[in-house]
């Protein structure tokens, strides 16, 4: 192994942990020694300089969320990005590709089989009750089959690399999986401040997300003499995913509507311009399924358009992804996906998952209750990290209260083994140095009518707090480019 | 276009202007009061600041400077305040990211970075000059984004509408504000004292809109209350001039309509307020003055609700209206 020099003086790989810059491990990427030299020959001074700059890029570009302030004027903050990029080899990729194909395959026959004829529930493959109780479970989806019958159009995947050296699924977002925004202005960061290691290596470029994601969208239309119009329907600027809408938007060249852009008129959804109603064809939503039509949903939601459920039932739009994808991403769920795999596909899953004991389960429920101290405790379904007990933190009070909790509504909790998530190098402002840091991974997968693209590389979270395990932007997490190698 | 799109570009070009003219008011007003000939008030010229940004007073009270600076200049409070304009330029313009250039959006994020940057305090003390100054820098390197780096279609057409409109309303409400701190004046002190105070007024009003140096080379050094006038109400050469503007505006409409169109009711109402100023009788106007430019304000913000109707609600379901106006005494 190298010595470490420079901004990695004291750089220590935390013991039981894998680290995917200085571990070896199988699938590890050979030339991390090349990319670290790059920063080795920096000054330090340099390096502060690049970072700054590589955060005023984010600034300018208005990449921020912001913060409450007393003032009113909103302070800003940007989302951290470290600039040592996480390397993924070919070999390993084309592996992960194979089986984010497969998963996300299983899961959107499940949906499809869920709403129609419910084979895996009948044959006891996936426990009817599960599904049945789920709260995102659309009842206005019975028996209605999407054009090309694609309900996850937009699929997020996360993973993470074990002690092993194996990526394993964490989670399936299958509703409106976000993030893609920071993958494409990660790279443009690290073209402008760091270009020189690009010479170094072939690196798959990224930047053709948004034309997949509209080919895709453009396989789903419905059938039409002219050529299909395609909507980006978002909240509104004071949503925290905005900047993402507004860039897919533009690169695509579509219009970003609101709710009050839209209308629905004889079952055909039309768009406010200022010389009259243009049609819409399809609609990419990025508001949950809740607030999308009054009429079958939240009736005091003001971001949906009043009608748009009947306007999909005779499939004079497509809506993307399908209402009622979250029965499958539901956290109890996602330990069945190996099991799908199996019934739909009659094949073994190529992606591991994160074992899962589902505490709706009597025998789970005691090997919860009996271990609890050695495991991760989730939420079924909440998102962005909030709710997740870590139990070797708890102390026995909070034990005890936890597993009251579990007790007293079994369905809402699942528990996981502890993951180490592999570290990677990360650079700590503070300390002006690198130092390991936790990592996952989230990837896209893009389902058409025509067929499957997936987005070679990803978002890859750090858990920027020392020894944290969550990622989650909202938690103190930042991200990292990703560097997929052709 | 989308219309709630078209409306946001509009207001873009609204509240950058009115940016820029709030703030070269406040600057040229308040260091007015440090080189006047004589004594003039502290309070008549917070008065006359207030006013302009359409902030309430009481008539008989004390102001303090520093809090009517920080009121007009900074406080997110006030929706008229120099800082809540550039917000509601950026959330404008944010909102319509994916339609304008890169180059443009980050003009206009950076302008509001700057402002948003500004110590309250510093201001009232010390950065006044400097950061009004710098509103001026920053709107024309928008403005040069605008006309260099977006298409000049649609989208630019409603953003340059918008800038327009607002500097004809800007320019009405600068004169108003101004011919009425002369008719204080003219109600204290003695004759002679006023009337060096009075053309004293006219031409802080000149240097308020910038036009003081090219006021002197179309009138050859003679200034009167007239020439005044004439030069910010109907100069054709003068791009802050009320006749300018809205020789402007009407063409930019003719565009939206795809040709000159006199019986198409926003094409109409333009064109009528355009010709009543074109052709304006100007001893009439300086008997006047205030109250013709009144209604003639009246008309212009008719005018924009005209555009309203036709181009951002085209199809009756109202979308959320923004502030058009400040109040003014």
């Amino acid at each position: 192994m190298i010595q470490p020099s420079g901004l990695f003086t004291g750089y220590s790989v935390p013991e039981g942990t894998l680290d995917e810059v200085f571990s070896s491990f199988p699938h590890a990427y050979v030339d991390y020694p090349a990319i670290r030299k790059v920063f080795d020959e920096l000054h330090a001074g340099d390096f502060q300089r690049l970072n700054e700059s590589a955060k005023l890029s984010f600034l300018n570009q208005g990449i921020t969320y912001a913060v409450y302030s007393e003032e009113g004027g909103g302070k800003e903050k940007i989302f951290p990005f470290d600039l040592f990029p996480r390397i993924i080899d070919r070999r390993e990729w084309t592996l992960l590709e194979e089986g984010l194909r497969q998963r996300n395959d299983a899961l959107n026959q499940f949906i499809g089989d869920v709403y129609g004829e419910r084979k895996i529930l009948k044959e006891g493959v996936v426990p009817e009750e599960l599904v049945m109780s789920s709260n995102h479970y659309v009842p206005a989806m019975e028996h209605f089959r999407p054009r090309g019958d694609v309900y996850t159009h937009v699929c997020g995947t996360d993973l993470v690399r074990h002690t092993d050296g194996n990526f394993y699924v964490l989670e399936d977002n299958l509703r409106s999986p976000s993030g893609v925004s920071y993958v494409l202005s990660n790279r443009e960061a690290m073209r402008r401040t760091l270009y020189s290691m690009f010479r170094h290596v072939p690196v798959e470029a990224v930047n053709e997300y948004p034309a997949m994601l509209l080919k895709t969208l453009q396989s789903v239309a419905p059938p039409r003499e002219e050529s299909a119009r395609c909507v980006v329907l978002t909240p509104g600027p004071f949503n925290s995913a905005y900047y993402e809408h507004s860039l897919l938007a533009r690169l695509m060249d579509c219009d970003l509507v609101e709710g009050p852009d839209l209308y629905v008129d004889e079952d055909t959804v039309w768009l406010k311009t200022i010389s009259g109603r243009r049609r819409v064809d399809v609609i990419y939503r990025r508001i949950d399924d809740g607030f999308l039509d009054p009429e079958v949903f939240r009736p005091d939601s003001m971001l949906g358009v009043p009608g748009l459920m009947r306007a999909y039932a005779k499939g004079r739009v497509t809506i993307v992804n399908a209402p009622g994808t979250g029965i499958a991403d539901d956290k109890a769920i996602c330990a069945y996906v190996p099991d799908m795999i199996r019934f739909y596909l009659d094949q073994e899953p190529i992606i591991g998952n994160v074992p899962t004991y589902i505490c709706s389960r009597p025998e789970d429920l005691k090997y919860t209750l009996e271990h609890l101290p050695e495991l991760v405790v989730k939420p079924v379904d909440m998102s962005g990290g909030y709710g997740v007990m870590i139990c070797d933190r708890l102390n026995q009070e909070e034990l005890d209260e936890l597993a009251e909790k579990i007790k007293a509504d079994p369905r809402n909790f699942i528990a996981q083994p502890k993951i180490m998530l592999s570290t990677h190098s990360t650079y700590i402002e503070d300390q002006n140095r690198f130092a390991p840091r936790h990592i996952d991974l989230r990837t896209f997968t893009l389902i058409g009518a025509d067929k499957t693209r997936i987005l070679r590389g990803g978002l890859t979270r750090v858990a920027l707090r020392e020894g944290s395990l969550i990622v989650n932007s909202s938690q103190g997490g930042g991200s990292k480019d990703t560097w997929v190698i052709c | 276009m989308l219309a709630r799109i078209a409306s946001t570009l509009y207001w873009t070009g609204r509240y950058i202007e009115r940016s820029e003219h709030l703030a070269r008011y406040l600057r040229v007003q308040y260091f007015s009061m440090l080189d006047a000939p004589m004594s003039q008030s502290k309070d008549f010229i917070l008065k006359s600041i207030l006013n302009m940004y359409g902030s309430d007073f009481e008539e008989g009270g004390k102001l303090v400077e520093s809090e009517v600076l920080r009121r007009v200049g900074m406080d997110y409070e006030v929706p008229t305040s120099i800082r809540s304009t550039v917000k509601a330029a950026r959330e404008n313009a944010g909102s319509v990211r994916h339609v304008i250039s890169t180059e443009l959006w980050e003009a206009i994020n950076s302008f509001y970075l700057y402002s948003d940057r500004m110590d309250p305090n510093d201001f009232a003390v010390r950065g006044l000059y400097d950061f009004t100054f710098e509103v001026g820098r920053q709107c024309a390197i928008i403005r040069s984004r605008i006309h260099d780096t977006l298409l000049h279609d649609h989208s630019w057409v409603f953003v340059k509408l918008g800038i327009h409109l607002e500097r004809v309303a800007q320019v009405i409400r600068i004169i108003n504000s101004k011919l009425h701190d002369a008719d204080v004046i003219s109600d204290s002190g003695g004759p002679n004292e006023n009337k060096v105070l009075k053309l004293y007024q006219q031409t802080v009003l000149l240097k308020v809109v910038e036009g003081f140096d090219m006021h002197r080379r179309a009138y050859q050094r003679r200034q009167t209350r007239r020439t005044t006038l004439e030069f910010l109400v109907g100069h054709p050469e003068f791009s802050r001039s009320i006749t300018y503007n809205l020789e402007r505006v009407l063409g930019l409409l003719a565009r939206l309509h795809g040709r000159e169109d006199a019986r198409e009711p926003v094409q109409y109402r333009a064109g009528k307020l355009y010709s009543y100023f074109r052709y304006l009788d100007y001893e009439e106007l300086c008997d006047h003055p205030i109250e013709t430019l009144n209604a003639a304000l009246t008309e212009v913000y008719s005018l924009h609700d005209d555009i309203e109707r036709m181009y951002f609600n085209p199809v009756s379901v109202s979308t959320p209206t923004q502030s058009q106006s400040q109040q003014q005494r």
